[in-house]
């Protein structure tokens, strides 16, 4: 079963990437039609048109690109700031452990959406902003995973053992220590991934996302609000793009964790 | 006794964290409250006049610490924008956002701890396959897409129930059906996986050895030992869902907590969004000192 | 035959298991009599689990089995479907199994898991099974067994666990008792309270036991017959004695043989210099889960004060059960551990309490094999990557004169054509055989071995024994040898250090230790541990 979640995980986002790369009816994402206002999906326009004329298709493929650019570095943030974090506080232990784990526990209190709400506010409206607004907010939770996955490694008895050869503390985290977190890192990653799309389109659909024309998934479902009675696909193609993409994102997340999680395969 | 208290002094740390990290990004934010609330910038003294009223010419810590008075004595201050207390603001949004992340994370318990069960106890067959692919569809939807999707259905072509605006009960559906839903696929997930460890416990099968019938080991032995975890998550979800209705609020435009935050964000009322996100945060303190209570309930080895 | 079925409670024929084409238990055939201690002995692979998990019914749902007779009590189960199964399961047939923190289920109150299997077979009023509960429980020699029926698992230790899932076991009198491993995971002193308890009660009710195990000693104490499995084939079966005696199969002999050597070596000089020199070192632990508060409890002390002295070449055996301090004691010599008082003086170098990061002061002199082959390797690196680990310290070799050197240990080991496996690719005592290549390819003085063949299987702890002597002859090198497995030291020890609560209790050669005990702790072990000695005639006996 994980392997064939996993495969959907990847044929979806092998089909995602493919229409990105595809040459649809070719329409500029920006180019104003107002001759061809709100019209429902057709051969000529595929998803439809927007109230600006402007094609649907080309609109969501455009704004792809951008929503996993987004994600991308939201997730690489949290990982970054999460991930030395609770390493550090994972493999030090002592006062260093106890403050940040006191802190990240501390900042869980404040919901993801909430923090990354706040750090919006301060950034102000931007794509950049966006990304590290949720890698910020997620960063706690990846701290979390780390450190306890750092923990475990550290009191197996390899690293007892490489001490006493008198390897130094730096060389035995990057030999042992580290290479032996990859796979819950991993997990993670895919976890982190889906949930920074899902919030990305949240904050966008809020109005806090990047700023128009620059569009992303969640700022075209926003969009699509006010017309929902009278042109409702303007809400159905971006909501199930972005939501194959999230479910692509979490079956290989899924996938991973119950291909890596010990004793969990029979 | 000590394991109360333990946890009881973990809450001012936090709360101490929480309102601090709240108070220094509330001050980041560009943008001046006062120009905002004086309106007319021709009158410097007037605004000079504004800005001591706030207490924003002091120092940041004292700021700070005078804040942190004012909240031990219940005073949240007053909205830059209407002026209103806000204690009072939040008191009345907060009855309604409570009623449907409540409300939603029941229904979703509901649906989520026996498909969980019976997920775990069916690993690799098609029941599980099924129910596990169900679950992830629905963690992977955006809860927005699919408040705007019911509003369609239910709302507008099938006009089963009311979609905008909150006059009764009915103006609830909807919001819950849609949270409950997104909820419901991390609640299967994590009763799953916690299940999936009980069943390979040697107490199972010391169960089964005894001759109980499958629905007796799962309910009587199972049951208990794999909610453990899932109740600690919801927890933490409840306090979650209390900002994150703020987008499920504002797709059916209901007024609650999380409407009142974005649109005082929009309007730089630094005082309503402070208030909001500390409350936020020590209703999730409080949730998790509940669930905290409630574990050895479940498992004895923790001892009150 | 129906003399015969009064005879046999179980007349098992031909049973089969098999998981896809993979077959894991092969024709076996069994005979138990009523009222007898039967034991059914093997290594883990042997098929004996599954075997005694067939005559419940409780086989994993990927397992086929097919029996041409599986007769039970007077019935023919060989074909029966699950409810027939669950109304055997309990009230005919019991199961008892090895790990006692996990057997009972700890949310519930073990009254209520007593009385559970007796309200699905009987139709017994509640207080009337509370009140043969107790009754059992005070067999079972489980203290105030009333207040006891409302406490829970984690209330109790593992003996008293494992006593009372015997009175949970037994409490609805069931015909045949299988007893899977019931003792392994117990200390050597409560293994013993358990198996009397245990025999005695069944003796009483009787109760027909099966009693699955790999250790040879427990059987030649408690069974009355016993059958050798492996590779799922039952070898040969029969009386204890006889088997004792005359064992037919080879394979029997060598089990026989292996767990009932006794040193053989020669005994380093008596005039030897000393290598190790502790002096009333003591070694305290905060207790674990340092919370915010600070540690609730006081600290743990595992060591208190002891001094003992190892000479060069020899090898010590440090003995003690579980929360000895044997493993402490161990580590702190390494400078694992930071001790709190005393010194460590290890040839001209003194290692006290001040000393931080005392492994870099003994710079690679003194090495370790650990117990748990799973944990002592690290699963990304190769079999050769592992064993030169220790060369990378010395920048004075190349890669090349690394890896010869990786290659003639492997080699040394016998695993010469495994360097590039990876640890999840050996089995135990391969692991087990990599980690002492890796520890010795730095020519270490001192090696302590922390019970290093405690999850091995008889005939592989034998291999790897005979190893570390062959090892230990070639390059001469002095051995700490912690175990609570007597029989391993026994084979293995010039001299025994016994360890009990911290304490050092005694000390001296293995021999003398052996024959004439002096300290009560020492001759309890000793009564506890049934062990095997071989005579001159080819016999065993047990001692």
């Amino acid at each position: 079963m994980p392997h064939t979640f996993r495969l959907y995980g990847w044929m979806l986002l092998a089909a995602a990437a493919v229409l990105l790369l595809a040459r649809a009816p070719n329409y500029d994402p920006l180019a104003v039609d107002l001759s061809a206002q709100l019209r429902p999906p057709s051969l000529q326009h595929w998803f439809g048109t927007d109230q600006y004329g402007r094609d649907l298709f080309s609109r969501v493929l455009a704004a792809g690109p951008l929503s996993f650019a987004v994600c991308g570095f939201a997730t690489l943030v949290a990982l970054f700031v999460g991930g030395s974090l609770g390493a550090v506080a994972g493999y030090r232990g002592g006062w260093i452990d106890t403050l940040i784990s006191a802190i990240v526990d501390s900042l869980t209190a404040l919901p993801a959406l909430l923090l990354a709400l706040l750090i919006m506010a301060v950034l102000g409206p931007s794509a950049t902003g966006v990304a590290v607004a949720v890698g910020l907010a997620s960063a706690p939770s990846v701290a979390r995973v780390l450190r306890s996955s750092v923990f475990s490694v550290r009191e197996k008895e390899f690293v007892s053992a490489a001490r006493l050869f008198g390897t130094s503390e730096t060389t035995i985290f990057l030999r042992h220590v580290a290479p032996n977190c990859v796979t819950p890192i991993a997990v993670v990653a895919a976890t982190l991934a889906a949930q920074a799309l899902l919030i990305e389109s949240a904050l966008s659909f809020l109005g806090l996302g990047a700023p128009p024309p620059a569009a992303t998934w969640g700022g075209l479902l926003a969009d699509s609000r006010q017309f929902i009675m009278t042109a409702p696909w303007l809400g159905l193609f971006p909501g199930i793009t972005l939501s194959a993409c999230v479910l692509a994102i979490n079956f290989i997340g899924d996938g991973l964790r119950e291909r890596f999680d010990p004793g969990l395969q029979t | 006794m000590t394991y109360v208290l333990r946890k009881m002094a973990m809450v001012l740390p936090t709360l101490l964290v929480v309102s601090l990290t709240v108070f220094i990004l509330i001050r980041l934010i560009p943008g001046d409250p006062v120009l905002l609330m004086v309106g007319d910038i021709q009158n410097p003294q007037a605004i000079v006049d504004a800005r001591r009223s706030l207490g924003l010419d002091q120092p940041f810590i004292v700021q700070y610490f005078l804040w942190l008075k004012s909240v031990l004595t219940l005073n949240l201050g007053h909205s830059v924008v209407t002026g209103q207390e806000v204690t009072t603001l939040i008191a009345d949004r907060f009855w309604i956002t409570a009623r449907v992340v409540v409300v939603a994370m029941a229904v979703a318990l509901f649906f989520a701890v026996p498909a969980g069960l019976v997920a775990a106890w069916q690993r690799g067959r098609l029941a599980d396959r099924s129910i596990v692919f169900v679950s992830i569809l629905f963690l992977s939807v955006p809860s927005f897409w699919v408040g705007l999707l019911l509003i369609l259905v239910f709302g507008i072509y099938l006009h089963w129930f009311p979609t905008i605006g909150y006059a009764g009960v009915a103006y609830l559906v909807l919001p819950v059906a849609c949270l409950a839903l997104a909820q419901a696929g991390s609640f299967v997930r994590l009763m799953r996986a916690s299940a999936i460890d009980v069943l390979r416990m040697e107490y199972v099968t010391h169960a089964y050895a005894k001759g109980l019938s499958d629905g007796a080991v799962l309910l009587r032995h199972v049951l208990k030992n794999a909610f453990a975890p899932t109740l600690t998550f919801a927890g933490w979800v409840l306090g979650a869902l209390l900002a994150g209705a703020a987008v499920i609020e504002t797709v059916f435009t209901l007024p609650g907590l999380g409407r009142l935050l974005v649109d005082s964000i929009y309007a730089r009322d630094y005082p309503v969004v402070q208030g909001i996100a500390l409350f936020v945060a020590c209703i999730y303190i409080l949730m998790n000192l509940l669930v905290d209570m409630l574990y050895p309930l479940l498992d004895p080895r923790v001892r009150l | 035959m129906n003399s015969g079925e009064r005879q046999y409670i179980l007349d098992l024929k031909n049973l089969s298991i098999s998981f896809g084409d993979r077959h894991v238990v092969r024709n076996a055939s069994l005979r138990l009599e009523r009222g007898e201690v039967f034991a059914l002995v093997g290594e883990s692979g042997s098929g004996k689990t599954l075997l005694g998990r067939s005559l419940l019914g409780l086989l994993p749902p990927a397992a086929t089995s097919a029996a041409e007779r599986l007769v039970l009590d007077g019935d023919d189960l060989s074909k029966a479907p699950q409810s027939r199964w669950r109304s055997v399961r309990g009230s005919k047939v019991g199961l008892i199994f090895q790990e006692p923190m996990v057997s009972l289920n700890p949310s519930l109150p073990i009254g209520t898991q007593l009385a559970e299997a007796m309200r699905l077979h009987t139709k017994l009023s509640l207080p009337k099974i509370r009140e043969m509960a107790c009754e059992l429980l005070a067999k079972v020699r489980v203290p105030d067994p009333a207040a006891a029926l409302h406490r829970f698992p984690h209330q109790f230790s593992g003996g008293l666990r494992q006593r009372i899932m015997l009175a949970s076991v037994l409490l609805p009198r069931p015909k045949l008792l299988i007893a899977d491993e019931p003792t392994t995971a117990l200390d050597v002193i409560v293994q013993k309270q358990v198996l009397d308890v245990m025999v005695a009660l069944t003796r009483e009710l009787g109760t027909t036991v099966l009693l699955i195990t790999h250790d040879l000693g427990l059987v030649a104490k408690y069974a009355d017959r016993v059958a050798v499995m492996r590779n799922g084939e039952i070898l040969e079966s029969g009386k204890v004695d006889t088997i004792l005696t005359a064992p037919k199969h080879e394979y029997t002999r060598n089990l026989l043989a292996s767990v009932s050597r006794v040193f053989e070596g020669p005994h380093s000089k008596s005039n030897a210099p000393a290598l190790l020199q502790l002096s009333n070192v003591r070694v305290s632990y905060s207790s674990t889960g340092s919370s915010f508060l600070g540690s609730r409890t006081g600290p743990i002390e595992a060591l208190k004060g002891i001094s003992l002295e190892i000479k060069k070449g020899e090898t010590l055996a440090i003995v003690g059960e579980s929360g000895s301090g044997k493993s402490s004691l161990g580590r702190a010599v390494l400078g694992l551990n930071r001790i709190s008082s005393g010194t460590i003086r290890f040839d001209d170098l003194l290692l006290g309490p001040e000393t931080r990061r005392g492994t870099r002061a003994l710079g690679g002199q003194a090495q370790m094999i650990f117990q748990d082959p799973y944990s002592s390797l690290n699963p990304r690196m190769r079999a050769l990557q592992a064993v030169c680990e220790g060369l990378l310290q010395d920048r004075s070799l190349s890669s090349a004169a690394r890896t010869e050197r990786g290659m003639t240990a492997l080699q040394e080991v016998g695993l010469a054509g495994y360097e590039s496996r990876y640890p999840h690719q050996l089995s135990g005592g391969q692991r087990q055989r990599l980690c002492i290549a890796r520890a010795l390819i730095v020519r270490p003085k001192l090696l302590i071995a922390d019970e290093p063949i405690a999850a091995l299987d008889a005939t592989i702890q034998s291999q790897i024994l005979d190893l570390l002597s062959d090892l230990k002859r070639a390059h001469e090198f002095t051995c700490i040898f912690i175990s609570h497995d007597l029989a391993a030291v026994r084979r293995i020890a010039d001299r025994v250090a016994v360890l009990c609560r911290g304490e050092l209790v005694e000390c001296g050669s293995t021999e003398a230790l052996f024959e004439t005990p002096r300290h009560n702790y020492t001759k309890q072990l000793l009564e506890a541990r049934p062990l095997l000695l071989r005579e001159e005639n080819g016999n065993y006996r047990l001692v």
